[in-house]
């Protein structure tokens, strides 16, 4: 039953695929800015790559590159993945260098580096050609420089700042095109996106990422 | 192409993303101060109103309120504030027979519970002298609960000192009226119902925004066009400006429904109806410059006629205005305060200079500015650490922030720590 999912080349899922082949989506990113931040919707995209590159004994390397100018990042990790019927279970650790850079109409450079850590679990279930794939990760902040104009306004590392749920669907889309639909739930004092803002009294906020890729 | 996962995947994920963070306003208990201190005596004769001010040790209560909490009291109104959960109390107090009561609204920031805090100061914890009006009132015990929702925990409040009197003329000014619209108040950044709140949240001051209508009114307005910030209606869009004032009263609601003040409407009722003793006027219309002034002139005469000591001071935010301002025939005419460089606010004889925070403390300007007679307010502190760190150096007159609670806590029992 999931003898063609084995195949297929998709990104989110953990399922193995043939080894030393990179997988790659290009597409996109929409996340919805927390309201308790910017004080009403505000949508941010973002230019959004991901890849995948499987190795031997269900070993994994993944990575992503997102930009929107204002917000730039880069991921990378790995995951050990063990299949078990038409579910695939997998375990891994991955690092996010996050880069802002913004000047405000009034004025004030706002500049900010970070680095993530995301300890995560994630799963897999393929029917057919139909990949569905839960990943839960949690965020560890362990650099964190803020400035603004010259101020250095944080330094702080807040070691576990939330955790995230990632809801993804891969499947083929048109001819040999396949497409991954995602959704983000994250739960965080430090939503990535929010990052020129104050989150003052360092509140839990709930957001939402939108995910949408076609693969290379 | 399989249709029916992707479409059975989108509406899941619109459901699932539907669980964001949301901004509603938390209600305050309303009290009926009149009915509730029925038969009481007023506590403002002679020291009264100093003996219940001060910095209290919190006994039983830090679950709420931290270690310690500072109270303010001007004889009619009474604000606590606390930095655990940044809570905040805005009442009254008043002597009944040889002891006192307090009631007040709670509200914490942080955690968003609100409720109502009852105290009373027993004749033989102090409570005869304070309603007598004798001594200083250290030691002073408050006794009482705080009733959130349907919890009510006990608390015990001991003055450990009065306020130093050095501390009394800094200005904790409140941005926006009081806060932006995200401090879930219920109250709209700007809106007259927020600045009535001001002082009950820490601040001595505010600061609003200065925008024109079509018509050439002066209106209390932050943005220079409408979004769902500040007017979340779908017809109110594009410019400010572009709308005359009846038609933003027909059509332009704020956050919290309250209407668009105008400059007049909210100068006067801050000076009717709070112990506001500074209005900052943060001016972002150059086309409606004169008019600004001949308002701000006639509110500093009609606030002098009530006997209320109020500083009206005109802001000069930008070289646009400030041209506009060395145009105007009312030149000279009121206070300013400017937010460029230090030697045009010399020169233009500013009473106040407020530079932006980001330009570090700069003590050596700052005191050279004191020593020549101008006052200095930093703008816009929101951060804790650098909301400390300013406090810290003890160089500026006032600090600008959305969080007056946090900086009138943190200023108050600053004399304590030191």
């Amino acid at each position: 039953m999931h003898a063609q999912s084995r195949d297929s080349a998709y990104v989110m899922s953990t399922r193995a695929v043939a080894t030393t082949v990179v997988t790659a989506s290009v597409g996109g990113t929409l996340t919805m800015l927390p309201k308790p931040l910017t004080e009403y919707s505000v949508p941010a995209p973002m230019l959004d790559v991901r890849w995948r590159l499987a190795f031997p004994f269900g070993l994994h390397a993944f990575g992503r590159v997102g930009s929107n100018v204002a917000t730039s990042l880069a991921q990378v990790g790995g995951y050990y993945a063990h299949d078990l019927g038409p579910l695939t279970i997998a375990a891994g650790y991955s690092v996010t260098f996050m880069y802002g850079n913004l000047t405000f109409v009034d004025g004030f450079h706002s500049l900010e580096q970070r680095w993530n850590n995301h300890p995560m679990v994630a799963t897999s279930w393929s029917i057919d050609d139909v990949t569905l794939s839960a990943r839960v990760e949690a965020e560890l902040t362990t650099g964190l420089d803020r400035s603004i104009d010259e101020q250095q306004v944080n330094s702080t590392a807040n070691l576990f700042t939330g955790s995230s749920i990632t809801l993804t669907l891969e499947q083929p889309f048109f001819g040999s095109t396949n497409i991954l639909l995602g959704v983000t739930v994250a739960h965080s004092s430090n939503p990535y996106q929010s990052w020129f803002l104050y989150n003052t009294f360092q509140d839990r906020l709930v957001t939402t990422e939108f995910i949408l890729g076609f693969y290379l | 192409m399989r249709i029916i996962p992707i479409i059975s995947f989108v509406v899941c994920a619109l459901i699932v993303a539907s669980c964001v963070s949301e901004l509603s306003p938390v209600d305050m208990p309303v009290i009926d101060y009149s009915a509730e201190l029925a038969g009481t005596e007023p506590l403002t004769n002679g020291t009264q109103p100093s003996i219940l001010a001060g910095v209290y040790l919190v006994d039983v209560g830090r679950g709420r309120l931290g270690d310690t909490v500072a109270i303010r009291f001007d004889g009619r109104r009474f604000g606590l504030y606390a930095g655990r959960n940044v809570t905040f109390v805005g009442g009254a107090a008043a002597a009944r027979g040889d002891s006192a009561v307090i009631i007040g609204a709670w509200r914490a920031i942080t955690n968003q519970d609100a409720g109502r805090l009852d105290l009373v100061a027993r004749a033989s914890e102090g409570g005869r002298e304070l309603a007598q009006g004798k001594g200083n009132g250290k030691g002073l015990i408050l006794r009482g609960s705080v009733r959130i929702g349907s919890r009510t925990e006990p608390v015990v409040l001991r003055k450990l000192g009065a306020i130093k009197a050095r501390l009394r003329g800094f200005q904790i000014i409140a941005h926006r009226g009081g806060g932006r619209n995200s401090e879930r108040l219920g109250r709209s950044e700007n809106s007259i119902p927020m600045m009535m709140l001001a002082s009950a949240l820490g601040a001595t001051g505010i600061e609003i925004d200065i925008h024109s209508t079509k018509d050439g009114v002066p209106i209390v307005f932050h943005d220079a066009t409408f979004t769902a910030r500040t007017v979340p209606s779908p017809y109110m869009i594009g410019n400010v400006d572009n709308y005359t004032l009846s038609q933003l009263r027909i059509a332009a609601r704020l956050v919290n429904g309250e209407q668009i003040p105008t400059l007049r409407e909210a100068l006067t009722a801050v000076i009717d109806s709070t112990d506001l003793s500074l209005i900052w006027l943060d001016n972002k219309a150059v086309g409606v410059v004169d008019s600004i002034l001949r308002i701000q002139r006639e509110m500093i005469d009609y606030g002098a006629r009530k006997g209320r000591k109020i500083r009206i001071l005109f802001g000069i935010p930008t070289d646009d205005i400030l041209r506009a301002y060395e145009r105007s025939p009312l030149k000279g005419t009121v206070p300013l305060l400017c937010e460029l460089a230090p030697e045009t606010a010399l020169r233009i004889k500013a009473e106040v200079w407020a530079p932006r925070f980001t330009l570090g403390t700069q003590a050596a300007v700052v005191r050279d500015l004191q020593r020549q007679g101008c006052d200095v307010y930093v703008w816009t502190l929101d951060d804790v650490a650098f909301i400390r760190r300013y406090l810290a150096e003890d160089t500026f007159d006032g600090i600008l922030t959305n969080y007056p609670t946090l900086l009138a806590w943190g200023f108050y029992i600053r004399q304590i720590e030191s």
